[in-house]
């Protein structure tokens, strides 16, 4: 019988991978705007931080 | 108060650890490229596996990819770190003394790895071979690494978290959880221990580790000490802010579901495989973000980059980088992954980020710090230059061969004849390699001479500066309250938060981590318990001990994909359900030589008297054959004393050897090994008897038994299904 059988037993397997796609898209998706609304300003004065 | 009116204060930052891990990733460095050369060479001189335990390919290649990744880049990720972790933070370390025992600790264990592995004590698992003691050790070390890193950042007078400082973090959160995950294992005596998972479950926690060890070892701190220094080297700010958080947040979160596409067409459930892949292919979107910005950052600066030799080192590793984390993704489809897996292709890519990426950033990094810790000009511009042209040469003299090898290898061995049989034995195709071989093994060695070139060129550098032990420093300490000025996104507050840093990426790596494993964990209770699969008998385990000790892996798999060429060439596809009593998987990741899920049966089945002469000489039975010699098994005892706790320790790890076995199993192992020798001794004179003659206690005995009972459980069961 194919390993895979077994597997299906497990009830809502297939969350698994909805989950992860889900999780990371919100994730992605608030930094992404987050970032975007920054202040430029505020930006500009932290990435001189190495050569300060 | 904010913090710019509060009075600055007088302190120094600590170049003496810094100086002391960049002597040390010199040292290991050489050591690492030198045994890396060794063998390379080993695969096209085979004499020079020198008959010895010691200096075997099995023990030596493990020695390599350690050296190369724990002591050479480790050293460099302390050095890079300590150096910029001050600056950035405008505190000194925390703790001189922690610093100090950070060093010697880290030392310690290579030196304890190095001698260990040499003398073959290995759990088998790659890239996590060092037993459970030394795996104490590296937890205790990483944890007074941490305690110093964040009682750094916690006493910093620079309210921001630049960048650099957040990949260091989840450096440090990412690899103590991996390094704890993937280490748990049964010790058997001080230096014997069993991996806690078995089969399916040890391959996929034993790649999500050994994945994630090149994405939070090898890639982000490195990654870290990009932002930091190319700024610093080329005196410019970073390209884009924006984009390192993005890229920051997107790379660990996804880096971690990754480490399925090392086990592509295996027995890994075909749910997680795509999962592997699908993360795969989403990396290289961050990863191509951060290599773009490092390479931005250049931008109007690019005529410099011809001058300076610190940059040429840095811009070729950046686009190292680039490289293998595009190639990476292409390896993660199955149809690619169909030709790159066991074969050289993969070796190609790992070099072009170990040469590339990690080597070529730590020279850069090297002749930038030493000589601004010495005040002084690097010896000789001309010599880093020579270093440069020498080593990119070497890095394609390296690379290109072995993609060449890894497209014969997969070409020859999927070709059949037009009656349908393979058109090649293995065998043929190892002799095929020999040209590659050699040619790599020139490539390593001109790498290795650039990096002894530098070598004597910082030390030329060093004697001729002063070195500043204690450099001194100025600035505001941070008020107590943080008066925020305008409206503040989220990630400014979290710029601010070393803890809440900490715990938001743990919970993202942990969220890749949890989602993976834990189903296929669950499956144990309804794992496919193949009848016919039974424990090992005493004296097999015993053979599969000294299989693991002599780093079979390293050469051959055990691990039949769903192929034509494969199941016609070695025997049916390997099942989950075969895997279950193996603490650790030897499943393999490079077939050096062939595979031998199925040594003991069907077309590849031989007779004890073969394994005996193979062993003790290879080419007496496959003329040509690279493969060391394995003499002292001929005259090595089995430690019977030891067998007993062996088969307890199994049956705590779930292995059903019936209660009290134990008291039984050595004379079960004699009267096995007794069999063995019988069966040999009917062709004595054939036989390449050792000095000692051939004795039930000598470990080729063991390794003989091991070796005929691989695949012979669900042969025996397929026989049946057929016979009925």
């Amino acid at each position: 019988m194919k390993f895979i059988t077994y597997l299906e037993s497990i009830s809502g397997i297939s969350i698994y991978p909805l989950m992860s796609l889900v999780i990371f898209a919100s994730v992605f998706t608030y930094v992404l705007v987050s970032v975007i609304r920054a202040d430029r300003k505020t930006i500009t004065d932290i990435k001189r931080i190495p050569l300060d | 108060m904010t913090d710019s009116q509060l009075q600055t204060e007088k302190f120094s930052y600590d170049n003496k650890i810094v100086k002391w891990f960049a002597y040390a990733t010199a040292l290991w460095g050489a050591v690492g490229m030198l045994v890396g050369v060794v063998v390379a060479l080993q695969l096209v001189f085979p004499a020079l596996n020198f008959n010895l335990p010691q200096t075997t390919y099995g023990r030596l290649r493990p020695l390599h990819t350690n050296a190369v990744i724990f002591a050479f880049v480790g050293n460099g990720i302390f050095m890079g770190l300590y150096y910029s972790l001050q600056r950035l933070c405008k505190a000194r370390m925390w703790s001189d003394k922690l610093s100090r025992i950070h060093f010697w600790g880290w030392q310690f264990i290579i030196v304890a790895a190095a001698i260990t592995l040499l003398w073959g004590f290995t759990t088998g698992k790659e890239y996590a071979e060092l037993e459970w003691p030394i795996d104490i050790a590296i937890t205790l070390v990483w944890v007074v690494f941490g305690i110093n890193m964040f009682g750094t950042i916690f006493t910093r007078r620079e309210r921001h978290l630049y960048v650099a400082i957040w990949f260091y973090i989840a450096t440090w959160v990412t690899v103590a959880m991996l390094h704890i995950v993937n280490s748990v294992e049964l010790p058997v005596s001080f230096l014997k221990s069993y991996s806690w998972y078995a089969g399916v479950q040890d391959a996929l926690v034993q790649w999500w580790y050994g994945h994630n060890a090149v994405a939070f070892f090898l890639t982000t701190p490195y990654l870290g000490m990009m932002y930091y220094f190319i700024p610093k080297a080329a005196n410019r700010p970073v390209y884009s802010y924006r984009l390192s958080i993005i890229h920051f947040w997107a790379l660990i979160f996804i880096y971690i579901w990754a480490g399925p596409h090392h086990l592509l067409y295996t027995s890994l459930p075909d749910w997680a495989q795509s999962l592997g892949t699908v993360f795969s292919v989403m990396l290289i979107a961050p990863s191509w973000g951060g290599m773009i910005n490092g390479l931005l950052t250049l931008r109007g600066a690019w005529d410099r980059v011809r001058e300076d030799v610190v940059l040429k080192f840095m811009v070729v590793a950046v686009t190292a980088y680039g490289m293998a984390t595009f190639e990476g993704p292409m390896l993660s489809l199955k149809e690619v992954n169909a030709i790159s897996h066991f074969t050289d292709w993969t070796i190609a890519h790992v070099h072009v980020g170990a040469l590339g990426w990690n080597g070529f950033l730590t020279f850069g990094v090297l002749y930038w710090l030493v000589p601004r810790m010495w005040k002084t000009r690097l010896y000789s511009n001309k010599l880093a230059n020579w270093h440069f042209w020498v080593g990119t040469v070497g890095i394609v003299l390296y690379a290109v061969p072995m993609y060449w090898a890894g497209w014969r290898h997969n070409e020859m061995l999927t070709q059949f004849t037009e009656d349908g049989r393979l058109q090649y034995q293995f065998l043929e195709m190892v002799n095929g390699m020999q040209f590659f071989y050699a040619m790599r093994a020139l490539g390593g060695t001109l790498f290795l001479i650039g990096a002894l070139v530098m070598v004597y060129n910082l030390w030329k550098t060093v004697k001729s500066g002063n070195f500043v032990s204690d450099e001194a420093a100025e600035a505001a300490p941070l008020a107590r309250r943080y008066a925020i000025e305008g409206r503040e996104h989220w990630h400014r507050w979290i710029e601010r938060k070393p803890v809440q840093m900490l715990i938001g990426s743990l919970v993202l790596v942990a969220i890749g981590g949890i989602l993976e494993l834990i189903p296929t964990f669950l499956i144990k209770t309804n794992i496919p318990t193949i009848a016919s699969v039974k424990p090992y008998t005493p004296l097999e385990l015993e053979g599969r001990d000294i299989y693991i000790r002599e780093g079979c892996y390293t050469c051959h798999s055990q691990m039949v994909r769903p192929f034509r060429a494969e199941t016609e060439r070695y025997g049916d596809y390997s099942k989950a359900g075969e895997f279950v009593y193996d603490h650790p998987f030897q499943w393999g990741s490079k077939r050096t030589g062939p595979d031998l899920a199925r040594e003991g049966v069907g077309v590849n089945k031989k007779g004890n008297n073969w394994h005996y002469n193979h062993m003790a000489q290879p080419t007496s039975t496959s003329p040509g054959s690279i493969m060391p010699a394995y003499p002292w098994l001929l005259s090595h005892k089995v430690d019977t004393a030891m067998t007993p706790k062996k088969i307890a320790a199994m049956r705590t790890l779930g292995v059903p050897y019936e209660a009290g076995y134990e008291k039984r199993a050595v004379a079960d192992m004699r009267a096995q090994a007794d069999s063995i020798v019988t069966d040999l001794l009917k062709d004595k004179q054939q036989l390449l008897l050792g000095k000692d003659g051939v004795k039930h206690d000598h470990e080729i005995i063991a390794l003989i038994a091991y070796l005929q009972r691989l695949g012979a459980d669900t042969y025996v069961e397929s026989q049946k299904t057929a016979s009925k």
